[in-house]
């Protein structure tokens, strides 16, 4: 359906557009006027004209247009009542008008277009497109029909060379591949693709329509998204497909809007709901709170007059606590002091609109400020040098993993930390911005080499912890050991010239969601990690917890 | 709720028709003069009109009295738009049996509810 502020702008258009012959028209009837002052008909239309731009004007967002014209409707009407033809004088008066109309519309023409809608609160309309690859033609005329039923774009390819060629024109949302391709692995594609600008974006899903020939750890460490074996659960890989696409669309901002009057609260609610946002209406005070935390908006629109208490009061409130401190807040009132404007910037809020709020106005500065706040946010929950999410980041998901695995126990989710040996000495012999480097160096590995799926975090100072999905604790010790052993024969190099060499130690912990808590579950991989250190670092071991496991 | 608007200014029938349909939900039908609005009117039997006084023609006080010498018309609930925001304006208009009386330019985000508020205020 279209939006309100897309079918307001395009009226708003045709009105620009249409002004160009009726502004000619005006024009004309003051020719006729000069040539025959006492034409009462050319001045009744004259009269009209004017009406008709002083009744539109402020409704299309013209409230010059509106000035103007009652100003030649009302010169027009005086001479009618008065029965006195117009005078040069008057003529005149009515030429700067009109001069003064025609600015006010090309004006319009050439400033752009107000985004009316926000870049992307539902993320694109288009079907997402997927490339199929795969060289047997049942599979693959299979899959397409498959992909095609639930309303995404196939492109099918039989072999790595035409699907690196598919790739390279037109990067897609997602990726089914065969494992066996006639002219190489499966696996080297996907490494290919990963490697490509923008590769690392589209949902992979590997199948292997033989058995035996999937080997998962491989599959992960060239960054799959899943893997599907015979004999395949299509169903299930569809719904994964579906779920790794939802996933990679941003989720639709959410709006909180503290309004009691329902009839401004509808319509703001229509206009940005029309636009693609999630809103929650909030008509008591009382129930901020609850909302703040029950709806996590993204941004908060506030009156300014409520039952019982300001709307500055409100905002006070919000802004003493850390968690809100990103949070835009919109002032929306119809006091026009300068006062208000004051106690909202006193208050922390971010801006402050008149009512009534043009939509598109109302929508773009709504789309710039969650836009800007949402990636204020995303940089909060990272980390500066690695650019791994923070260890707070990270724990709230493995919290919400932990949450996830109650409902979903037959998902494995595995715990690694990884530890960099003996990076005291890195840092005491080389200097800090080299073992920084070091840092930097084994971030890019895990990010390169773990799927979108897996979590990444940066705990510690040179402490890392990954979150794999749907590996066992046997391939994820191997898939961790791999990874050692590239970061081991990474070579570093010191200001100096000098070329070293560094490994870390891991302690894997698969989650038991039955008699594990996240507190537990943190100490058992960190007593892994411990193990492996103890080991001899350069080593990767799991768990014994000795829980159901022989 | 459908509603009959007659103006003979064919962007303000566009923008209502917009902000009655897409934030109203109401249906509307359109008008471009005072004579085609009675016809319509009597063919649509719409729940609410809203009508336009300055008109060539047919005005919008002579539009409303054709409706209310029509039985089928004489009790549709009638909405003026003027663009004289004037106390005597507005007097004057609802002394001819207007239910309410809304002022041209109008905010278009406010209409819906500026028409249903009419309606229902008496």
């Amino acid at each position: 359906m279209e939006s309100w502020g897309d079918a307001f702008r395009e009226l708003r258009n045709q009105f620009v557009r249409e002004s160009g012959p009726r502004l000619d028209e005006i024009q004309r009837l003051l020719s006729v006027l000069a040539a025959s002052p006492g034409d009462t008909d050319a001045l009744t239309e004259l009269m009209r004209r004017f009406h008709a731009f002083a009744g539109s004007g402020t409704t299309y967002g013209f409230p010059p247009v509106t000035a103007l014209g009652l100003e030649g409707e009302r010169a027009s009407a005086a001479l009618l009542q008065e029965r006195r033809p117009p005078t040069a004088e008057d003529l005149q008066h009515w030429q700067k008008l009109l001069d003064s109309l025609q600015r006010a519309f090309a004006g319009a023409q050439e400033a752009p277009p107000a985004p009316a809608t926000p870049a992307s609160p539902l993320g694109a309309p288009r079907p997402a497109s997927i490339l199929i690859v795969d060289d047997d033609e049942v599979v693959c005329t299979f899959l397409v029909n498959r992909v095609e039923q639930e309303g995404m774009s196939a492109r099918p390819a039989s072999s790595k060379a035409e699907a690196i060629k598919a790739v390279e024109e037109r990067m897609p949302d997602g990726i089914i591949v065969d494992v066996r391709l006639p002219d190489g692995s499966g696996y080297e594609l996907v490494e290919h693709v990963r490697g490509l600008p923008g590769g690392d974006l589209p949902a992979i899903l590997f199948v292997s329509v033989l058995t035996g020939f999937l080997d998962k750890v491989e599959a992960v460490h060239c960054g799959a998204d899943g893997f599907f074996e015979k004999p395949i659960n299509w169903e299930g890989l569809m719904r994964r497909l579906q779920h790794l696409l939802e996933r990679n669309r941003p989720e639709p901002a959410r709006i909180l809007s503290v309004e009691d009057d329902p009839h401004q609260s509808s319509f703001l609610e229509t206009v940005l709901v029309s636009a693609g946002y999630e809103v929650r209406v909030c008509d008591d005070p009382r129930r901020f709170e609850a909302d703040l935390v029950s709806f996590r908006p993204d941004l908060v629109l506030m009156d300014i007059v409520l039952p019982g208490l300001s709307g500055y009061d409100l905002v006070r409130y919000v802004r003493q606590d850390e968690r809100y401190a990103t949070l835009p807040v919109l002032f929306l009132t119809t006091e026009a002091q300068l006062g208000a404007r004051i106690e909202s910037a006193l208050a922390g809020g971010d801006e402050h609109l008149l009512k009534p709020i043009p939509p598109a106005l109302l929508l773009s500065v709504v789309a710039t400020r969650i836009e800007r706040a949402r990636f204020v946010k995303s940089l909060l929950g990272r980390d500066g040098l690695t650019r791994l999410l923070t260890h707070t980041a990270f724990l709230e998901r493995a919290g919400a993993a932990l949450a996830h695995a109650g409902r979903h126990p037959e998902r494995r989710v595995v715990w690694a930390m990884i530890d960099v040996d003996h990076f005291k000495s890195i840092n005491d012999r080389y200097g800090h911005p080299t073992g920084d480097r070091v840092l930097v160096s084994l971030s890019a590995l895990l990010r390169r080499h773990l799927r979108q799926s897996d979590t990444i975090g940066r705990y510690g100072g040179e402490e890392f912890a990954v979150l794999l999905h749907d590996l066992e604790e046997e391939q994820a010790v191997r898939l961790v050991s791999r990874l050692l052993g590239k970061f081991a024969s990474q070579e570093h190099t010191a200001p100096d010239g000098t070329k070293f060499t560094a490994s870390f130690s891991a302690g894997i912990a698969v989650l038991e969601p039955a008699s594990m808590d996240l507190n537990r579950w943190r100490q058992v991989a960190d007593s892994a990690l411990y193990a492996a250190k103890a080991a001899g670092r350069r080593t990767v071991l799991a768990a014994a917890t000795g829980e159901g496991r022989p | 709720m459908k509603v009959l608007i007659i103006d003979d200014e064919e962007d303000i029938r566009r923008i209502a028709r917009l902000s009655l349909t897409k934030l109203g939900k109401m249906e509307v039908v359109e008008a471009g003069s005072g004579p085609e609005g009675v016809r319509k009117a009597v063919e649509e039997r719409p729940d609410a009109i809203l009508l336009d006084v300055m008109m060539p023609g047919l005005d919008g006080p002579g539009t409303l009295a054709a409706l209310r010498s029509q039985p089928v018309t004489a009790g549709i609930p009638v909405v003026f738009l003027t663009a004289k925001a004037m106390a005597s304006e507005v007097e004057r208009l609802k002394g001819l049996g207007a239910k309410a009386v809304l002022t041209k330019p109008f905010d278009p985000m406010a209409l819906p509810e500026q028409v249903r508020a009419g309606l229902g205020g008496g």
